[in-house]
Order: structure tokens, then C-alpha cells, then sequence
């Protein structure tokens, strides 16, 4: 990989305002469906642990899952050589304040996807709540799960689930690659 | 019709289709690394119980967890029960929820809503 050496330096660079809060998890590698599955755990037992709010801890985990999902399927691998061949690797950062568990996630997306994938967020970022419910009931019905077990639900139901807005952003990271950082937050 | 048993996993749920004691039900937690692998088998058996259902069909969700890929599979295999529907069966889903788990309750509402299935919303404790 070219000029992003680490994703979680770029994440820390980027986001670096945030980081001031408790810092739950950190993590940058390959998610592969068992880190995904050991990290939403540990994450739920530290919460059951801290006594946090059953609804609240439902939120995070969900946020959690469909995150790491969202990487796991979605983020690109990049061919450049055998050492730099990383199949859904990308950055996780979930931290505390006293108003939010916030979740920020990295990864590396075709750059000729960006455009879309941009409007669409700013779109459901725009929706109302009851906009949002018919917006996924609608996907539900006429979406198709792809071949690696996407259905294009996760950020509308992050999004409605949550009720607030995300925030994210695209940078270059080479002439194919952009390198995709989302700001989701749980209200407590 | 043979029975269909999946054993629950840390990441998938307990299936059973049962014709013969009359058992449908799904239970635990439902994401699944390979979701449309890990359904295959239940809508397969569906279709084939569709030939010739029971006069009532009472399928039972009690789900604790599930993530947005298994919600479009649920879809699904709500809408091959409601099939049965059209052909003159009856069909009931009993919808549980965890105490206080709205979300698991709205989704049941929304399944509703969006098939012609007639739900009942029963809570369960962990």
C-alpha cells in the first residue's frame, strides 16, 4: 500500500479532536467474521460490566456488528503485491464521552465508487425518522443480498437505529483508492 | 417430510421444522458469516412443506439478536409462508421480544406490515 501506511494513524490524525474521550476498542487489521464476533462480545461484556443501560448496550452492539460487517464485505483489497494483500482490513476506534459511545471505522474503498456511496449517506444523514423506516422497509423488500451477504441495510438501520446523523468523509489514497472514514454516534 | 434441526452456534440459531410435532420455530442469535449458505437448507424446506402444509402453521420467532442481512432472509422466508395463505392455510407468527427489546418488537411490527401474516407479540427473559 502506497501512501497509507496505517490506517489507525490516519484515523487518530483525522479524528484526533475526539480522542481525548475513554477509549473502548482499537484496532486496525483484517476483520475477518471472528474478530468481528470476539470484538462485539468483548464490547458487550464490558458494558454489562459497567452496568451501562440495557437499550444502549443493544444499540452498541448492533453498531458494532454491522460496522465490522460493513469492512469485512466491503472493504476493497488491494493488489499491489502479495504483501500488501489485505482482505477486509481496516481501522476501528470505539470511545466514550458522557453523552455517546462514538464508533469510527477506516477503510479503503474503489475510488469510482465514491460519488454514490457519498450521496447515499447524505441522503439518509438528511431523512426523518419515519423517512428512514420506509426507506429500509423498501430495501427490505425490493433490495438483493449480493453474493457476499450484503442486503444495503446497515447505514439505514444504523442511521434510524441511532437517530443521529454520521459524520464521514472520503480522501484520496491512490488513482483507484480513497480511504472511507464514517463517524457513527450512540446516544446514552 | 423429514424434520429439519440446526443446532444454535455463538453467531447462528436454532432451527426447527418440524411437521410432524408441529414445531417452526427460529431462536437465539441469527449473523451468520455465510447468510445465504447458513438458509439455504430452511427455504428448501419450505418450499417442499408448501406442497403440503398443516391446516394451521404456527412459526415461532424468540430471537435475541439478529443483523441486517439475516432481516432481509427473514423477509423471505415470511413471504414463502405467506404463499401458503393464498392457497387457504392459516398461518400464525408468535413474534418474542426480550423484555424492554423495542427494536425486536418493531421489527416484528414491520413484518406485519409488510406480509399478510397475522403476528402475536409474546416477551421472553433471557
Amino acid at each position: 500500500m502506497k501512501n497509507v501506511k496505517g490506517y489507525f494513524g490516519l484515523i487518530n490524525d483525522y479524528y484526533s479532536k475526539y480522542l481525548a474521550n475513554e477509549i473502548i476498542l482499537a484496532f486496525d487489521g483484517d476483520i475477518t467474521h471472528q474478530v468481528m464476533k470476539a470484538f462485539a462480545s468483548l464490547v458487550e461484556e464490558k458494558l454489562e460490566k459497567e452496568k451501562e443501560k440495557e437499550s444502549v448496550r443493544r444499540k452498541v452492539y448492533h453498531i458494532l456488528v454491522e460496522c465490522l460487517q460493513n469492512i469485512n464485505r466491503h472493504a476493497e483489497v488491494l493488489y499491489t503485491d502479495e504483501k500488501d494483500k489485505y482482505p477486509g482490513r481496516g481501522a476501528l476506534l470505539v470511545s466514550k464521552t458522557e453523552d455517546y459511545y462514538r464508533f469510527i471505522t477506516a477503510n479503503i474503498i474503489k475510488s469510482d465508487q465514491v460519488e454514490e456511496f457519498k450521496s447515499f449517506l447524505e441522503e439518509i444523514n438528511n431523512l426523518s425518522q419515519d423517512d428512514l423506516n420506509t426507506l429500509y422497509k423498501k430495501q427490505l423488500m425490493e433490495g438483493e443480498l449480493t453474493s457476499k451477504g450484503g442486503a444495503g441495510l446497515g447505514f439505514i438501520d444504523i442511521r434510524r437505529k441511532t437517530g443521529n446523523k454520521m459524520a464521514f468523509d472520503f480522501l484520496k489514497n491512490d488513482d483507484d483508492t480513497s480511504f472511507f472514514t464514517i463517524n457513527i454516534t450512540v446516544t446514552i | 417430510m423429514a424434520a429439519l434441526r440446526i443446532e444454535p452456534a455463538d453467531d447462528t440459531p436454532l432451527v426447527i421444522m418440524d411437521k410432524e410435532k408441529e414445531v417452526f420455530e427460529i431462536s437465539g442469535k441469527s449473523m451468520p458469516e455465510d447468510v445465504v449458505g447458513f438458509y439455504q437448507p430452511v427455504f428448501d424446506w419450505i418450499d417442499a412443506y408448501k406442497k403440503d402444509p398443516l391446516e394451521k402453521t404456527v412459526l415461532v420467532f424468540k430471537l435475541i439478536y439478529f443483523n441486517t442481512a439475516s432481516s432481509k432472509v427473514f423477509l423471505d422466508l415470511l413471504m414463502k409462508f405467506e404463499s401458503i395463505i393464498e392457497k387457504g392455510f392459516e398461518v400464525e407468527v408468535k413474534w418474542h421480544s426480550l423484555n424492554n427489546d423495542e427494536d425486536m418488537q418493531d421489527a416484528g411490527e414491520e413484518y406485519e406490515e409488510m406480509t399478510g401474516l397475522k403476528f402475536e407479540y409474546l416477551t421472553f427473559e433471557r
